[in-house]
Parts: C-alpha cells; structure tokens; sequence
C-alpha cells in the first residue's frame, strides 16, 4: 500500500509540474508575470537590509524563544478549542473515493496524510531559512534545516492529533472521551497554569504595556511553575533554533527529536474514527476552494442575507438592475474581511507611530484619513471589484440581456465607481475633521470644496480608474484577475503589480489634459475671484474633460463588450 | 417567430454550424438534439444572441437579431444547461433584478405565480448556494419566463430535475407553447423530444441531418418505418459522433 502512495505523492507532483511548465511554454506571459512576482518578493521582503548582530544577541533569541513559544500555545489553543481540522484532517475528493473505501487501516492512511504533509513541510522549511538567514545564529545551513524541519513536523503532527482526538470524542463522545481523556486533562491543566498567573500580574504588566519592560516581566512569569512546565515542551522544540554553537545544538536537538517521537507515537495510536470529520473537513475545504474562487460568495451564509440599499422597481434605467446587483454583493460582503481589518491595522498602526512622534490627536486624524485616502484613490481599484471583472463569468447571460454593450459596461464600471467614491469619501470627512483647525489649510477646507469638489473629482478619477480596469479584463482576460481564475503564487503577484501599474500609468496619461484644463482655469480664475472660489471652475473643468473621456471609453467598451463571445 | 436562414458559426478553423436554415412557428416546439459535439448549444447560443453568426441571418419575431439585437432579445429567453445564478441574489431578487432587465411592469403579480408554478415560493428568500441542483434549474427558467416570452430556448432543460420537477417542468414548456410561445429545446434524452416537441432537427457535425415532423422525417426514409424516435436518431447519426 505504501508503494501506493508514494507513487500517487510522485505522479502528482512530477504531472503538476509538468502542466506549470507546458503553460509557461504555451504562454510565455506567464512567465513574465512569475519573474515579476519573484522579482517583487525579492526586493521587498528578502532584499531588505537586516543587521547581523540582532541575530547573535542572548536576549534576542530569548525573546524570540519566549514569543515563538507563546505563539506555538496559541495556536495549540486554537487547534484544540476550534478544531483544526479544516486542513490537518482534509483528503480531497478523490482520495475520499479511491482511499476510504479501499482496504487501508486508518493508521495506513494517517501515514499517508503525514507523508503528504511533508511536501508543504519542507516547502515552508526552506522559505523561512531564506526569509531568517541574516537574523539567525551563524550555524551552518543544514543545522538549521533540520531545525525547523523538527519544529514543523512537531507542529503538523501534533494538529493532525488534535484533530483526530476531536474527531474521536465528537463521533464516540464516551468512548472517545475515555480514550483520550488524559489529553484532555492535560489541556485544560495547561489552560489553568498559564491563565491563574498572567491574571494575577495584568496590572503590573498593563502597567509595563507595551515596551522592553512588558517582555521581561513577562518572561519572568511564565518563567516561574507551573506555567514555566506547560512551555517547557514548547522550550524543548524551539531550543535547537536558539543554539549557538553545534553543541549547543546537539544537546537541543536530541529532546525536541523525543517530543517529535512522542507526537509520531500518539498519532500513530490514536486509531479515532475520523471519517466522518474528514469528509466533512473535505467538503468544507470544497466549499473554501470554491468560495475562492468566487470570492464574491465567500461571506454569504444562510440564512444571514443583509437587506439590499434599496428595493429595485421593475421600471426605469434597464442597467439599474446591474448597478443595483452589484451594491447588493457588496452589502452581502463581497468585500473581505480580512481586508477591512488589514486597512484597520495598517491605519492604526499608522496612528499609534504619529502618535509616538509627539503628533497632536487632530493632526493624527487628518494625516491617517488623507493617507488612507491616497492609498484608496492610487488602489483601491484592486479591492473594490464589483464590475466587469467579477460579472465576465457570467457573460453568456449577460450577452442574452435585452441590453446594449454599452449599458452593461457602464452599469458594471458605475458599481464599482460609487462604491469606491464612497469609501474614500468616509476618509476625505475624517481627514477634514482632523485638519479643519489647520489656518494653512483653511483655503482648501471650506465646505463647497468637501461637499462639490471632491466628490465630484473622486468620482471621476474612479471612473477612469475602472474603467481602464475593466477595459483591461474585456480584453486581455488572462492578464486581470477575474474573480472566478485566481492563480496563485508568484504569478499572481506578478500580474497584479503589472496591471496595476499599467492601469496607474494610462490614469495619469488621462488626467493630462483635464488636469492641464482645471490648472489653466484656476490660474486664470484665481486673480478674479480668489484662490478658494477659483477652485470651483477649475474642477468644473477638470471634471467636465475626465468625464468625457470616461464617456467616450465606455462607447468603445460597449462595442468590444459587444464582440467578446468569450473570456 | 424565429427564422433561420444559412446559418453558419466558425472559430478559427472549426466550423461548428454549418449553413443551417430552419423555422419555428407560435405554438411548435422543436427538438434541437444530435451526437456530442454536433453543435446544439451554439446553434441555441446564437439563436439567444450570445454567439454572433459568422453568416446567416436569425430572425426573431421580425426583428433581424443582429440589426436590432435589443428589440429580438426582449422576445425571447434562454435557459442555459447550467444554470448560471448570481450567488449573491435571493430567488426572488432574482425575479426583481430580470423584471428591471426586461421591464416588466407586473412583475409584481406574476412573480408569486411563477414562484407557485415552479415550487419556489418557500424556497424564496435563499440564496443559491442553499438550493438543489434541481432548484437553481427551475430559479433559471422562472428567470426566464417572467417576461412571458415569445420564443423560449433551452438547453437540456430537465438535467437535475427529481421526477416531479421533470413533469412540472415539462407541464410549463407546453403550456408556454399551447399559449403560443415558439420554444426550441435541446436534450439527449429522446423520449422527452419525443413527447413534447412537435418537431425534430438533427444535427451532426454542424449540418442539418434531418428536419420536421418526425412522421414526415421517417416518411422520407421508408427502411425508418416503424421506429421510435431513439432508432431513428442512431440510424440517422450513425458515424457523425
């Protein structure tokens, strides 16, 4: 049976392989999207500039010891409280039709998982060697690989037995539980020894919150029993990447290698039924690829369907319908969550470091509301997708609509356009009420510019954002990330810095001439009316040139949009 | 109601439709059916507007549907194999959002109808992730029917129906057809074209094989007589798959 797997681990491979490579060939855009993802994962993350010395210094790599293990017990926390099965218990569809009912024992099968999981294991291996090679100790390579190859098979194992001890006590919850109650037990021991003493010191450390001082008192308490024996496993698999010399190691290696065996051992003898939750664990990851791939439907569940913005009357403008369809997938979470909370952090983030320099708190507000607007205005366009590029899978319905080529491309790029307006309009109020008592600002504050300028610039900025973007996926699909085609890796990366630059690049080549006539006409207005009312013409101006242009776009879309049999 | 007339559809080097003329009048339903990769659904997706003919012209009632696109699509409606739902839409914001599409004034009262008709209506507050294969079939003709139509196409329009939604749907296509819609439906199963439809075209490798009633079909072929419509398929497609 093993000769089984192992040949269906190798074919798998080599076959996939051998598809990324015939694509490469066929289609050598591919490539240069890879080696343009690569080459931005190169600069920005592994080429940056590290000091050497932070990766030799005692108290550094206790802290990454100490933090390293608290990490470890969180997830161990999350993995036990919330399951974790979604991937460690996860076969695909196939291996559910062809293993499950094949003559294999459960331990045969859990084998057969954690030889799979190597391939991820040794993957991730190699990236963190790369990504820590300037901020860990100066021992050779392989000390290293073997050191996280140790603390990586650890984990795996140790989530793959978690999940099969869940799955045990949720199929046979007494016989399940008295099998695995020691474990149980010990878990929720854990639970106590850490919490009792960070609960009876959380004055002292809110008080330390959250510098140097914070670590180390810290440190001390979960250094003192019992909650120093509950991260003393966690110590003993992290201690051979701490080493600094090879026989520092070597005595490291040895007890992390016995936690691993006794990981390996508990799996291997678990023999929970853990059928049910892999096939349960398989449709919900299923269920996850999908969504993926349809990112549009990946927050929608049952039962829980927020109300559109407005009801939709049978009557008026027939491209109303799309408009309208595409604010109810935003209203039904189209967005990401994880996005929201990324732009949360990163504005927080932003706040707590002005905050530091000594910045006053309405100085703070205005910088962070015209920082996030920039940052909007220049991507937004890759958050917000409400268009044509989510819609292009639908295209055969949408050619069957009574409804000009036209119609269909303004309504998708309008979608889009009023939902991205109003997000960065939420930033231009509060950068405003951040630097409304600025007097160098006052001339650009006043209210006609907040309520008539802006939005309307906004507006028609966004226009030729999307529109560019749109254009972009009718007719080069395979460079726009269509929402139902999302590859992965460095490709990927690759073709969103290339269109996006693109997409910036022909924006600002479009803007020339409105922002020339919105120049001129301010400057011409200026000595006859004043700076502030000058400003009114000058972006009457501006807007009136973008918004032709974004007219004259959407006609020659509509035509294409009219020729795409399809994508 | 719908002509067609030299009909031919290429890509690149292959010819998927070939020179096909045909016509179907209020009240007909024609069984569009043929081998794997004769050229059915782009003979329906060019009937429905999708796929522009490389030449040939399609006639929907009156309006040339390459002149006059708009005004031949809001006749007719298309009911795809697959059918292809917006995931963020409840069932019945499906019907509101095809009702602003087609402008149906009362839609409001024949939405509940149809809901009625086709089994929907408890089901209308979910959203198509929490229906059956079988009830996102019947979302998209109820989609497709609430413009009441003149010309209905579909394309294998019982795949994933449970028995009763078969005959349920079955029910819909002919009194959609009694009323006096001209409907084309293409299906492998040929017992079902059989029963419903009132004409046969087969079609192989794009071309026409056969055309008309299946009495006149067989009558044209005397070595056919006596055959049900499946004998008379293998005979006639024999070597065309």
């Amino acid at each position: 049976m093993n000769g089984a797997f192992w040949f269906l681990t190798r074919r798998s491979l080599a076959n996939r392989f051998r598809r990324q490579l015939a694509r490469l060939r066929g289609e050598p855009r591919y490539a240069i999207a890879i080696i343009v993802g690569f080459a931005y994962l190169y600069f920005f993350l592994f080429h940056r500039p590290q000091s050497r010395t932070t990766g030799g210094a005692p108290h550094f790599q206790e802290l990454v010891s100490l933090l390293g293990s608290l990490i470890l017990l969180l997830a161990l926390f999350r993995w036990w409280l919330f399951g974790g099965e979604q991937n460690a218990l996860t076969f695909t569809p196939a291996e559910i039709q062809f293993l499950f009912p094949a003559p294999v024992s459960r331990a045969a099968l859990i084998r057969w998982k954690l030889l799979r999981s190597q391939v991820l294991i040794l993957i991730n291996t190699l990236l963190w060697i790369f990504i820590t090679r300037r901020a860990r100790p100066p021992l050779p390579f392989p000390v290293y690989l073997v050191s996280l190859w140790v603390l990586f098979t650890t984990l795996s194992l140790h989530r793959l037995g978690a999940s099969l001890t869940r799955a045990g006590i949720s199929t046979h919850w007494k016989t399940g539980f008295r099998r695995q109650w020691i474990v149980i037990l010990i878990a929720g021991a854990a639970v106590v020894a850490l919490v009792v003493p960070l609960v009876s010191h959380w004055p002292a450390l809110m008080d330390r919150c959250c510098g140097l001082e914070f670590w180390t008192l810290l440190g001390a308490v979960l250094n003192q029993l019992p909650a120093s024996a509950v991260l003393f496993p966690f110590h003993l698999a992290m201690a051979p990447m701490a080493a600094h010399s090879l026989s520092e190691w070597g005595k490291a290696l040895l007890p992390a290698v016995g936690v691993l065996a006794a990981h390996y051992i508990w799996v291997i003898r678990s023999d929970a039924a853990f059928e049910d939750a892999a096939v349960q664990a398989s449709a919900e990851y299923a269920s996850r690829i999908a969504r993926r791939k349809a990112p549009q439907t990946a927050y929608l569940k049952s039962g829980k369907v927020a109300r559109p913005l407005f009801r939709l009357g049978p009557t008026g403008w027939p491209g109303g319908a799309i408009v309208w369809k595409n604010l109810v997938a935003i209203v039904r979470g189209a967005i990401s969550p994880r996005i929201i909370i990324m732009l949360l952090v990163v504005t927080i983030a932003f706040a707590i470091t002005l905050d530091a320099e000594g910045h006053g708190m309405g100085q703070l507000v205005g910088t962070v509301g015209a920082a996030m607007l920039g940052f909007l205005v220049l991507m937004g366009h890759t958050w917000i997708r409400n268009d044509l590029r989510q819609d292009l899978a639908y295209l055969t319905m949408l050619r069957a609509y009574p409804l000009s080529g036209r119609t269909i491309v303004s309504a998708e790029v309008m979608a889009s356009t009023l939902t991205l307006t109003l997000f960065q309009y939420g930033f231009v109020i509060l950068a405003w009420f951040g630097f409304r008592n600025r007097a160098d600002l006052h001339d650009y504050l006043n209210p006609g510019i907040i309520l008539v300028v802006l939005p309307c610039a906004l507006i028609v900025v966004n226009g030729i954002v999307l529109t560019l973007q749109n254009a972009g996926a009718l007719l080069f699909p395979s460079w726009v990330r269509l929402e139902r085609v999302r590859p992965g890796g460095f490709e990927t990366i690759g073709q969103n810095i290339l269109t996006t630059g693109f997409t910036i690049l022909l924006t600002l080549v479009g803007l020339v001439l409105p922002a020339a006539a919105g120049t001129g006409t301010f400057l011409i207005a200026t000595p006859l009316v004043g700076r502030t009312f000058a400003m009114f013409p000058a972006a009457m101006a501006f807007v009136a040139l973008a918004a032709g242009e974004v007219t004259a776009l959407l006609v020659w879309m509509g035509r294409v949009f009219e020729r795409t049999e399809s994508i | 109601m719908i002509h067609v007339e030299g009909l031919t559809k290429s890509y690149k080097d292959l010819v998927a439709v070939r020179d096909l003329s045909f016509d179907v009048a209020p009240g007909e339903v024609l069984g569009l059916v043929g081998p794997n990769g004769a050229g059915k659904t782009t003979t329906l997706r060019c009937l429905a507007g999708i796929l522009p003919p490389s030449s040939g012209t399609i006639t929907i009632t009156g309006h040339d549907l390459h002149q006059n696109p708009v005004a031949a699509k809001r006749q007719l409606a298309f009911v795809p194999d697959e059918p292809q739902l917006f995931e963020y839409l409840t069932v019945e914001e499906h019907l509101q959002f095809v009702a602003r599409i087609y402008q149906v004034t009362d839609a409001t009262s024949r939405a509940p109808k149809l809901l009625n008709e086709l089994e929907l209506t408890e089901h209308r507050q979910k959203l198509p992730g929490e229906l059956s294969r079988g009830m996102r079939q019947k979302l998209a003709i109820a989609c497709g029917l609430l413009h009441e139509p003149r010309v209905l196409l579909f394309d294998e329009p019982l795949t994933g129906l449970d028995p009763v939604g078969i005959r349920r749907t079955k029910d819909t296509i002919l009194r959609r057809a009694r009323e006096g819609a001209a409907v084309v439906l293409s299906s492998h199963l040929l017992h079902l074209v059989e029963e419903l439809c009132t004409g046969v075209l087969i079609i192989g490798r794009g071309r026409r094989l056969a055309y008309g009633p299946l009495a006149s079909i067989v009558a044209e072929r005397p070595e056919l007589k006596g055959l049900a419509l499946e004998d008379v398929f293998l005979a006639i497609t024999s070597g065309q798959s």
